[in-house]
């Protein structure tokens, strides 16, 4: 009966192979958990905050005062004395200008006034005598009077010469050009040796103390704007922010670019120079939008984000989308929302996933 | 013993019993296998080819109306004209027209192609003149890369990696067999203009100069040659572009006289993109070595992607790719970058193929035991040999004829494996028969007679199920191109079992087994036993009417109540949908597979921006971090991942924008998982779902992979009408219907979020009086909005163009808003602000318009988590048939027919279900058919053998016994009825066919030997109880290595149940019918018989 035998073998064997077949299968071996980092590190919240909407343009610092020195007689010029950009004082010499042609007519004056005054003192004593000659009736009274005439005559030419001469000598201060006000030397548009003629400027001044900014608004914004309206003007150069108000706006446009010139009256013009670029920010609205501190932003895996640390207190990296950036505090487009909780330093340490421990959830 | 008339199982027997040629066959066949199974390509699936097409035309600045009547409407007529067009899809955009084209399955590739560039090249003169020329690119499956590699590092951002990668690309395009290669992720380097609006102004520079300015400066070109000391040398104008520095010192203009170089308006940086709109990490889940050895979990990644040329074989082109990475390394790669094998289809394909392999072994084994319990250790090895001799030569036809070895394949294979050895069983089980009895007559002579006595049934058995199966081939569409395996490996199976039987059987008989003569009786025993349990069993049927009554009863109200399981989830009082009542089986097509990968996919509502995309990937990341089973996983932000087959058919694998993410998670081996990846899917939805919750109208998907062919949803409902407002409303409406349904996940359509838009209108006079053109309007802004690329950086030794990009950084951000600050300088070179001359008005983005096979359309699809899909489908068509809908009109639904429909919108709305229901349908209708065709041939087989019409009825009858087990074994194993299950059925008629005509031989040739019918049939039954009882088992022990798969469980549950319940009812049943049949019946007189030998 072997085939009795038989069975006995093979149904074990039959069933330990299908048992190996199907134990075949097995679980993953637990993986070792390393524990995640603990940080203590400060948490805030992110809270939105209402962002003025500003309308920008830009322009630049003009002064009020602005004056051109003209030389009032034409002379070559002697020397200028200031360069560009110089800080003079009222009655500053400016510039100088030849002088040879005003001296030579002084000396011709002055000729001329000595000359008459010998005229003068020959007519006198020509009207002497012939007034004791008259006493005497030695003359006739209308010889007399010729003589008497001759004299006036006399000194009235000696006056005449007198005031030429004062005259010629007045042209002296034209010479030497000083300055009218407190400013500075912004142009110089002659050189020494040029001729200086009257109507040309020379150098041109500004007076330091009335400084403004003019800009152009298109016409769309200017409905939006008020004289005495406050607006800030960011000075690039100064890298400050100046607060001003709109002294003017010009009623009158530009047909072919649509804008219109504004004037701003800046509060400080300290350290502020005329013709510095500037842009002036106009509110015309707010939007409202989370911000976060620039501390907290970190940058992984090349993306800029933060970590927001969830209700389990581990922190994840969230990738967001910047908008307008301040020196200390960044406007967040996308990405993150108002009630939930960033870490604000977080340093190189921190990485997604590790959990954050803080005393204080500061709003 | 003198010779009879051989037939031609006989004369083959004859020829090769004592030939040399036969151990030479045997060593051909066993070399053929060999290098059968080494060579062969493989692949995971069987390859479906769909040609496809992609059309697509420009047509700048028109509305998604015009483009969609001016352009979608011709191209989409042009190319419905081309013969074998299955379906077209098309999206009219903004200024954009999408076609997509899908030929039939199984098209040749090249000759559509060419058919469609031929027509529309052809027409395009239809297409407005602003229209730009089609560009019409294949989508092509072979494109598809079958291995990726990604590289990830903490400490090198993924502009390093993407250099590094464009290094390892360079290397492994040599390769022969290699087609598409490519870097996905990563970004190249550029030179980027930042531009500051405030600068330009107060420069009074226009934001378009540079556009110009760059045409006019980067110029370098060859300007003649002249004649210099007796030879010709030749003069060039060098004006190339070549470091920042030489772009910063170009000058865009004056102010007050003097140059303002670009540099002044705009920081000039060479490097990486900063403001992203796409990017992709890498990160190791628990299952990894590697958890946590980074210290963020996820890392920057690029990927390389490879495919590889049609008809090459994946195992050996993904070993030598990886070969090749791994010495690239070692040689160049730094330590800190992680080479992570992400996708190895060659792999998957190897390791799959080898489990079946190894299954297939197993079958063998099972076989081989089998044989053994009933016959003796020589008869069962015997067996075991004719096996791998007739694989071998499936393997070989395989190889010759360019079927690959996949999955189906070796299905077919495990499959026929029950059926395969049945005609040698039969064989030498019959040689062993004879050699019993045989005292001195010529061995030889035995077997090849034994060989002969059986020839006859055993062909016709074997054709039938060859018949059967051939019947397959009406399968259509991409199922049919899916199972072709099978219709091709069983029918050549079964031819080879014949020829091995009748080859190799009897010449190893004839050479090992011993004549064992009357005196061994220790054979009979068994087979007494055998002979008298079956007499016990079918006298009192056959004797007493009232108990055969009741027995056929009995049979009647069991097969009615396997189907009621199948059919009572239809029938039932509460509704289809739901869960499935107790005791039943619910229908599908195919079961969902257990895989080593799955897909995330995030769709955001249309306006979000990448950070909100980038979020939610991330809290999907920490998800994933928890669960064990992750190896790991690589998120892909505003772009999809490495496409797959699936994502190709599916359309997901070309969406991009900052709404769009896809996480691809690699899972631990399913070897060493204790759960199946559909569970894991299962247990990871609900949270998947709060997380989406937490963000409306998002869209998480978690998208398998499907077992068998991809479709665009699982449940899909395509609404057909003309109104697109309408259209949106209806699938609003769907969605709803969608969302109460049981079991329904991932409800999505395709009607996409409102986004808004500035239309900014230019006043015309305005303009004009400033002199300004609208052009130079719209130039400014792409400029200073979009940027603009304004050409390429002349850079030595870069593997990529290094593009001159301008553009305004974020923080200086030009909005509808500030228009005010750009300016247009005009001829006269005043500079005017953009605000003065254009009107904003607020409106909404156009909506696009979609179209299915010429008709505006409108999908909504849902996934099934757990049951299937024919239930919903069915409720949800209850629900939603007759909505009404405005102006008492009526939505229609549809395609629920046997052939699939087309839409039609002349009265009213239609809603057809395509996606799964409708291949359900398909594949249904076309089995159901196959097995019908295979029916009448057997039945007209049988006609013409046994010259009768009734006889071949009762041997059919056996068909509906073995429903029994079908349906129960589903019930019993918790299995769904599917396709697969269909299949086994068809194989399954072919057995009991052959059983029941075995039994009907043996009756009539015992009644041709003058034995009653009474008697004949106890007797024939007796003796064929035990090959038929040894078939069965091995049949059953053959396929019981497939009731683990999930895709085949179903066909082997079929199988199994079908062909144990078949054959024991089988045995009585059939003889009882015969019985019932001839006992008032003269004997008929069958050819069958008259070549035997008394």
């Amino acid at each position: 009966m072997w085939q009795g035998k038989r069975n006995v073998i093979v149904w074990p064997c039959f069933i330990s192979l299908i048992l190996i077949l199907s134990s075949c299968t097995q679980e993953p071996d637990p993986v070792a958990n390393k524990e995640p980092t603990v940080h203590m590190l400060p948490v805030s919240g992110v809270t939105n905050k209402e962002l003025p909407i500003y309308y920008t343009t830009i322009g630049s610092v003009i002064s009020d005062n602005r004056i051109q020195i003209t030389s009032r007689i034409a002379a070559y010029i002697n020397g200028i004395p200031v360069r560009e950009g110089q800080q003079i004082s009222k009655g500053d010499v400016l510039v100088s200008l030849d002088s040879s042609d005003i001296d030579g007519a002084i000396q011709q004056e002055a000729a001329a006034v000595n000359k008459s005054r010998s005229a003068l003192k020959d007519a006198q004593i020509d009207l002497e005598r012939y007034e004791a000659l008259f006493k005497e009736k030695s003359v006739p009274e209308n010889a007399l009077r010729k003589v008497r005439l001759q004299r006036d005559i006399s000194q009235e030419t000696l006056h005449a010469a007198q005031a030429a001469l004062e005259t010629a000598k007045s042209q002296l201060q034209y010479i030497l050009i000083k300055s009218p006000v407190d400013g500075v030397v912004v142009e110089r548009q002659k050189r020494t040796g040029d001729l200086a003629t009257p109507g040309f400027p020379i150098i041109s001044i500004e007076a330091e103390k009335a400084l403004l900014f003019k800009s152009f608004v298109p016409e769309s914004q200017i409905q939006k704007l008020v004289q005495n309206d406050k607006v800030t003007v960011a000075i690039d150069a100064l890298g400050k922010i100046l607060d001003g108000h709109i002294s003017r706006i010009v009623p009158s446009g530009d047909s072919v670019t649509r804008s219109y010139e504004i004037k701003i009256s800046l509060n400080d013009t300290a350290d502020l120079l005329p013709g510095m670029f500037g842009r002036v920010q106009f509110q015309v609205g707010t939007e409202t939008s989370p911000v976060i501190a620039r501390t907290a932003v970190v940058e992984r895996g090349g993306l800029r984000g933060v970590f927001v640390v969830d209700a389990e207190q581990q922190a994840h990296f969230r990738w967001l989308r910047f908008g307008r950036e301040w020196p200390d505090r960044l406007q967040v487009q996308a990405g993150v929302s108002s009630g939930e909780y960033i870490v604000t330093h977080s340093g190189a340490l921190l990485h997604d996933g590790d959990f954050v421990k803080t005393g204080n959830r500061n709003e | 013993m003198n010779k009879p008339k051989l037939n031609s199982a006989g004369r083959i027997a004859e020829l090769f019993v004592n030939s040399k040629l036969t151990p030479l066959f045997i060593l051909a066949c066993a070399i053929l296998g060999l290098v059968a199974i080494t060579q062969t390509p493989r692949e995971e699936n069987p390859q479906i080819l769909v040609p496809g097409a992609e059309i697509m035309v420009t047509l700048p600045g028109a509305s998604p109306q015009e483009v969609e009547q001016l352009v979608v409407n011709p191209l989409e007529g042009l190319v419905r004209q081309i013969s074998g067009v299955d379906h077209t899809f098309a999206i009219a955009m903004d200024s954009m027209a999408l076609i997509q084209v899908q030929f039939e399955v199984g098209e040749d590739k090249e000759r559509s192609l060419v058919k469609l560039h031929d027509r529309i090249q052809g027409h395009c003169r239809k297409l407005p003149v602003d229209a730009s020329t089609p560009i019409i690119r294949s989508v092509d499956v072979d494109d598809v890369p079958i291995v990726t590699v990604t590289l990830a590092s903490e400490k090198y951002d993924d502009y390093a990696l993407k250099r590094l990668a464009d290094r390892m690309i360079e290397r492994l395009r040599s390769m022969e067999e290699v087609s598409v290669v490519y870097v996905q992720g990563g970004r190249d380097r550029e030179l980027r203009i930042e531009l500051s609006p405030e600068r330009l102004h107060a420069y009074g520079i226009s934001g378009d100069i540079t556009t110009t300015l760059f045409q006019t400066a980067n110029v370098a070109m060859p300007v003649g040659s002249f004649l210099h000391q007796e030879q010709n040398s030749s003069l060039f104008v060098d004006g190339y572009l070549q470091t920042a520095q030489d772009v910063r010192k170009l000058v865009v203009g004056s102010h007050q006289g003097r140059p303002v170089f670009l540099e002044d308006v705009a920081k000039v940086i060479d490097g990486p993109p900063k403001e992203r709109q796409r990017l992709s990490r890498f990160s190791f889940g628990p299952a990894d070595a590697n958890f946590r050895v980074t210290e963020d979990p996820e890392i920057p990644a690029v990927t390389l992607a490879v495919a590889k040329k049609p008809g090459a074989n994946a195992v050996f082109v993904a070993n030598d790719i990886l070969e090749r990475i791994e010495r690239m390394q070692a040689s160049f790669v730094p330590q800190d970058v992680h080479v992570i094998t992400t996708r190895n289809d060659g792999k998957r394909a190897d390791d799959s193929v080898n489990l079946l392999i190894n299954n297939l072994g197993i079958a063998l084994i099972s076989v081989f035991i089998v044989a053994l319990f009933f016959l003796s250790f020589k008869e069962a090895a015997i067996i075991g040999m004719c096996v791998p001799l007739i694989l071998s030569i499936t393997l070989g036809a395989d190889y010759f004829f360019g079927v690959t070895i996949n999955r189906i394949t070796l299905f077919a294979l495990i499959l026929s494996m029950g059926l395969l050895v049945d005609a040698a069983i039969v064989v030498v089980e019959n040689i062993h028969r004879r050699y019993k009895y045989i005292q001195n007559e010529d061995k030889q002579l035995t077997a090849i007679l034994a060989t002969n006595e059986i020839g006859n049934p055993t062909n016709l058995a074997t054709l039938s199920i060859m018949l059967v199966f051939l019947s397959m081939i009406i399968l259509t569409g991409m199922p049919g191109a899916y199972f072709f395996p099978i219709t091709f490996n069983v029918p050549v199976t079964m031819l080879a079992s014949l020829v091995v039987a009748y080859v190799v059987t009897p010449w190893a008989a004839n050479r090992w087994m011993m004549v064992k003569g009357e005196q061994d009786s220790e054979e009979e025993v068994p087979r007494e036993k055998l002979h008298r349990f079956y007499h016990a069993l079918i006298t009192p049927i056959l004797d007493r009417p009232g108990l055969r009554t009741l027995f056929f009863f009995i049979i009647v109200l069991l097969i009615i109540a396997t189907v009621m399981q199948a059919a009572w989830q239809f029938v039932r009082p509460q509704g289809m949908s739901g869960p499935l009542t107790p005791g039943c089986v619910a229908m599908g097509m195919l079961p969902k597979d257990d895989k080593n990968t799955f897909n995330i996919t995030i769709d955001m509502p249309e306006y979000t921006p990448v950070e909100t995309t980038d979020k939610v990937a991330r809290e999907v990341g920490v998800l994933l971090h928890k669960n064990a089973y992750v190896s790991n996983y690589q998120t892909w932000i505003g772009e999809a991942g490495i496409v797959d087959f699936n994502g190709l058919l599916r359309g997901s694998g070309n969406k991009q924008g900052a709404h769009v993410a896809e996480i691809r998670v690699n899972l631990m081996d399913k070897k060493n998982r204790s759960i199946s990846s559909i569970t894991l899917v299962q247990e990871l939805r609900p949270e998947i779902n709060k997380i989406q919750a937490r963000y409306p109208k998002s869209l998480i998907q978690l998208v398998e992979d499907p077992p068998g062919p991809p479709v665009q949803a699982t449940v899909l409902a395509e609404i057909y009408g003309s109104d697109p407002k309408l259209l949106r409303k209806l699938a609003g409406q769907v969605s709803e219907a969608f969302k109460e349904t049981y079991d329904m996940v991932d409800v999505h359509d395709t009607e996409v979020e409102d986004v808004h838009k500035f239309n900014v209108v230019v006043d015309k006079e305005k303009a004009a009086l400033s002199g300004i053109s609208t052009i130079q309007i719209a130039q400014v802004l792409r400029t200073l909005v979009h940027g603009a690329d304004l050409g390429r950086l002349h850079v030595q030794g870069e593997k990529n163009p290094v593009p001159i990009r301008v553009h305004v950084p974020q923080r200086f951000q030009v909005n509808p808003e500030n228009l005010s600050r750009v300016f247009v300088t005009n001829p006269q070179g005043k500079k005017i602000p953009v605000s003065e001359m254009v009107q904003l008005i607020p409106a909404w983005q156009d909506r696009p318009i979609l179209h299915k096979d010429y008709e505006r359309v409108t999908f909504v699809g849902g996934e099934l988590a757990t049951t299937s899909q024919v239930y919903a489908v069915l409720d949800l068509n209850r629900r939603l048939q007759d909505l009404p809908m405005e102006n008492d009109k009526v939505m229609r639904t549809g395609n629920l027919t046997i052939k699939a429909q087309a839409p039609d919108t002349i009265d009213g709305y239609q809603l057809f279900w395509g996606g799964e229901m409708r291949m359900t349908l398909d594949i249904y209708r076309d089995l159901v058919v196959a097995l019908l065709v295979a029916l009448s041939f057997i039945y007209l087989l049988l006609i013409a053998y046994y010259h009768s019409f009734r006889i071949p009825l009762v041997a059919m009858a056996a068909i509906p016994l073995g429903l029994i087990g079908v349906l129960g074994g589903h019930w019993l194993m918790g299995q769904m009825f599917s396709g697969p299950s269909i299949i086994g059925i068809i194989a399954l008629s072919g057995i009991v066919v052959r059983n029941s005509l075995l039994i009907i031989d043996f009756v009539l040739d015992y009644m041709k030997k003058g034995m009653p019918l009474y008697e004949a049939i106890k007797e024939a039954g007796a003796v064929r109880l035990r090959p038929i009882l040894l078939t069965a088992l091995t049949t059953a022990m053959g396929s019981a290595i497939m009731l683990s798969d999930p895709v085949f469980g179903g066909l082997a549950v079929s199988l199994i149940f079908g062909t144990i319940s078949a054959s024991i009812l089988t045995m009585i049943v059939i003889p009882t019918l015969l019985y019932l049949l001839l006992r008032n019946k003269p004997i008929p007189v069958s050819n069958a018989a008259s070549g035997e030998i008394s």
